[in-house]
């Protein structure tokens, strides 16, 4: 076991991590049009109320599930007034929401230990095996969390309901007409995607074992819509893959910074890369690496028998 | 003696100190074809829009079958059998031709999201269903084979047929349509109006529609209205309409 087996390990407990981030959006932004920049505000409630349920000693499985509750919830509360705004007020409340949230981590000590931040003891203790067995486990499982959200992501746009929420994404007042109920699709799916992050939240807790305020900066949040409009929206597997070439980028980055002599800093040249990337996507194809994905129903077997009736 | 399907009271509706909808009272009588003319910007997209609840009356009642549907959110307008189309089509782009008819359908088991996930094989056996009937649909507007193409890439003729065929999918009692010939060959008009015909005859359907081609909607209409300035100046058969003075006027100028 060496070195580099702990930096692919390390690479790739992330890239499960924002990935599960990036299906989460996907669900919010991709399919149902909400431009959700506070998606750092959730992903904080599920780290932070895990770490606190492991502090007060509850067992992983319990810390996992209520952290996922406790993120979908304060997104259903928080969806209901800012719901009823357009697309970009959205981005504007969800924002602020996301950076008041992380000023009440940070100013209300009582919680979590503000600017101190708290440490998160592990949820699995095995002595006398090695740190590569441990990153084993855990990546185990974050890909166990994430097959889980992809699923439940693909079932919901591969129904009926997925494509009454393209079509809220295509035109709203066309769907209300149609007789939806737009806002209780979009609310749903805010909740559903915020009960994710906080699975995300959850996971990286118990994964990096110390949070504080700095952790949850906004750019978090920009991150993962790098992954989105990369791997294209409306895409699950696409945005899985944006979220292997964001967080590759980023850990490799750091990796060749500790291992090559380079005349730049590659870790800040990182930055630049994803700019002109994102930059040369949105002209050139801004619908992402990957189309969005068809409606898989039935119903497309029906229509395919239907071509050769005719 | 005719049951009246639609009633408005002394509707009214004003956008800062323009009366678009201006008082208006009118009935249409179920089963009928009943048209609504009126120069540009007398009133009628305003009032299309009051009745199906995209925006709220300031004054006067709807009534949909005998019950009270002015404030109702447009949703809710719809689940009682009231649809409407566009003047311009307001079709998902991105989505196929057959999702845009697939998504219109009326109370899917497969449209709640605990559905989804507890009642696949129902919703699944559902959804074959509605996609043979859209298909169906499909077939009567000519669009068929158009079926797997996202609606963004049919022509401004096609789209409106797949508006018209999306309402139809929702099973409705009364379709208000706008300008459903609008943007077409006369050709292509003349036959969408004859449709219109068909479906109230097989269906027993009831249309409130607006129409600019007034030659074609006279020849199909059991029953006309005039808009101008936002009130109704005149209803007549359509055989009589165009005798109207106060008609003529409105629309050839002061005399």
């Amino acid at each position: 076991m060496s070195e580099p087996l702990i930096y692919v390990l390390d690479m790739a407990v992330f890239v499960g991590i924002f990935a599960i981030l990036a299906v989460s959006l996907n669900l919010e932004y991709g399919f149902t049009g909400l431009a959700n920049f506070g998606k750092v505000a959730f992903f904080m409630v599920g780290a932070y109320t895990s770490s606190i349920l492991a502090n007060m000693g509850f067992p992983y499985l319990a810390c996992i599930t209520v952290a996922t509750f406790a993120a979908g919830f304060v997104g259903f509360v928080a969806s209901l007034p800012a719901l009823k705004l357009q697309a970009d007020y959205l981005a504007i409340v969800t924002l602020a929401f996301g950076e008041i949230l992380r000023f009440i981590f940070k100013n209300e000590e009582w919680i979590a230990g503000g600017v101190q931040g708290i440490t998160v003891p592990s949820a699995i203790t095995i002595t006398g095996v090695p740190i590569q067995t441990m990153m084993l486990i855990q990546l185990t499982i974050v890909y166990a969390a994430l097959a889980i959200c992809y699923f439940i992501a693909q079932r919901v746009v591969n129904s009926p309901y997925g494509r009454t929420i393209r079509a809220i994404r295509e035109d709203e007042l066309a769907a209300q007409v149609l007789g939806k109920d737009v806002f209780k699709y979009k609310a749903q799916m805010f909740t559903l995607g915020s009960a994710m992050a906080g699975v995300s939240g959850s996971l990286f807790s118990q994964y990096v074992r110390f949070i504080d305020p700095y952790t949850f900066e906004p750019i978090l949040t920009f991150t993962v819509w790098m992954m989105v409009i990369l791997g294209g929206p409306a895409n699950n597997l696409g945005v899985i893959l944006g979220a292997v070439f964001v967080q590759a980028l980023e850990r490799g980055a750091r990796i060749a910074k500790d291992y090559l002599l380079l005349p730049v800093d590659p870790h800040n040249l990182r930055v630049m890369i994803i700019g002109i990337l994102i930059i040369l996507i949105l002209m050139y194809r801004p619908q992402g690496l990957f189309r969005e994905s068809k409606v898989k129903t039935p119903a497309l077997e029906v229509a395919s028998k239907w071509k050769k009736r005719s | 003696m005719e049951k009246t399907i639609l009633k408005t009271e002394n509707l009214t509706k004003s956008f800062g100190g323009l009366k678009a909808v201006d008082n208006v009272t009118l009935t249409v009588k179920e089963n009928s074809i009943t048209g609504l003319i009126g120069p540009n910007g007398s009133g009628k997209t305003t009032l299309f829009n009051t009745i199906s609840g995209v925006y709220k009356p300031e004054r006067g009642k709807i009534y949909f079958n005998g019950e009270r549907i002015d404030g109702l959110a447009p949703y809710k307008i719809y689940e009682k059998g009231l649809a409407r189309t566009f003047q311009t089509p307001r079709l998902f782009q991105k989505l196929t031709v057959l999702d845009n008819m697939m998504v219109s359908c009326r109370s899917h088991p497969g449209d709640k999201i605990l559905n989804v996930f507890l009642k696949k094989r129902r919703w699944s056996e559902e959804e074959e269903k509605l996609a043979e009937k859209a298909l169906e649909i499909l077939e009567i507007i000519e669009l068929d084979r158009f079926k797997d193409k996202p609606a963004s890439e049919l022509s401004g003729g096609q789209m409106k047929l797949l508006e018209l065929g999306r309402v139809l999918m929702t099973e409705p009692k009364m379709l208000l349509l706008d300008e459903p010939a609008a943007g077409v060959n006369p050709t292509l008009a003349r036959r969408i109006f004859e449709k219109i015909t068909q479906l109230r005859d097989e269906l027993s359907l009831t249309f409130f529609t607006i129409e600019h081609r007034i030659e074609i909607l006279l020849e199909h209409a059991d029953w006309v209205y005039v808009m101008h300035n936002g009130s109704i100046i005149a209803e007549s058969p359509p055989e009589e309409v165009v005798k109207n003075k106060v008609v003529v006027d409105v629309y050839l100028g002061e005399a």
